[in-house]
């Protein structure tokens, strides 16, 4: 029994660090995007809006991921 | 000085009538109608990779004279070896995911939310994958305004790098197109040489880089 919670432990703990920095990357290029959106902006389909927006979103699942990862793991 | 006396049965010499053709009118009519070349402004596409007189685009580190003669980009084709890749990896595990318990045994032994999170990070990475390699491509853009050279590299996710250089410093405009995919796609690399210690700009796997070439050197006077 210890020894599958201590295997289950060492799993859990490198997935969080990992879901967590991912989360940190993922903010990174939000605000990179952030700024060379207002840097270059394309008027055509509002590029600039939706890249911002996706980036956005894939912050938001990182972080959704890493909240979910603590509750249920 | 006013007229002392004027005719009232004068009438103001009329033009010959015109005796054009309807095709010889419909093509004055037309050139006529349509605006000069030089002043003629072009949509910028979201995605189009070379463009000449863009409208629809501000690139905020000009000066305020400043106006956009030449966008850039990287020729789209260069997206193909990432997209494949994004696309064997999302696409080729999927139907593996019921036979991971028997790829990997030790899978099995994993509870249910451990093989979602790891599922949901593996997508998630993909994803990630996906964007940076887009915006790689479309942030890494050239502009040719009527008083510098503009060069935006947007190599790495931390790493942006804006360098220009005046119109006026620029000795030399040269292209390289090499290897079967670049000439039967027509793009390749331009590298625009400046006098003094100014770094040289360059452009890589640019569309059309002969048409870039001349738009340059008409720019700065060589032709």
């Amino acid at each position: 029994m210890f020894g599958e919670i201590n295997l289950l432990f060492f799993i859990k703990v490198p997935i969080l660090v990992l879901i967590f920095l991912y989360a940190l990357f993922s903010l990174v290029l939000f605000n990179k995007i952030r700024s060379l959106s207002e840097m270059v902006f394309i008027s055509n389909l509002n590029i600039s809006a939706v890249l911002t927006f996706l980036t956005l979103a894939h912050l938001v699942a990182a972080i959704s991921l890493f909240v979910l990862s603590l509750v249920i793991l | 000085m006013p007229d002392i006396f004027v005719d009232p049965d004068f009438k103001e010499p009329t033009p010959p009538p015109e005796h054009k053709s309807s095709q010889t009118r419909a093509a004055v009519h037309k050139k006529e109608n349509s605006p000069k070349p030089q002043n003629r402004k072009n949509l910028l596409k979201a995605f189009q990779s070379y463009c000449e007189n863009p409208k629809g685009i501000i690139f905020k580190p000009l000066g305020p004279n400043e106006e956009i003669l030449l966008f850039l980009r990287a020729h789209p084709i260069i997206n193909i070896p990432w997209i494949t890749i994004a696309f064997l990896l999302a696409v080729v595990p999927i139907p593996l995911i019921p036979l991971l318990d028997s790829i990997f045994p030790s899978f099995l032994t994993l509870p249910v939310e451990y093989k979602i999170v790891s599922i949901a990070l593996y997508f998630l990475i993909i994803l990630g994958y996906i964007l940076i390699n887009f915006l790689r491509w479309f942030y890494n853009i050239g502009i040719v305004t009527n008083e510098n050279i503009v060069d935006l590299d947007y190599t790495q996710v931390v790493q942006v790098h804006l360098s220009a250089t005046v119109i006026e410093k620029v000795e030399d405009v040269s292209y390289k197109q090499s290897g079967f995919i670049q000439t039967l796609f027509n793009y390749g690399n331009i590298d625009v040489q400046t006098a003094g210690t100014t770094s040289n700009i360059e452009f890589f796997n640019v569309p059309e880089p002969d048409r870039v070439v001349m738009f340059i050197q008409k720019q700065i006077g060589h032709l």
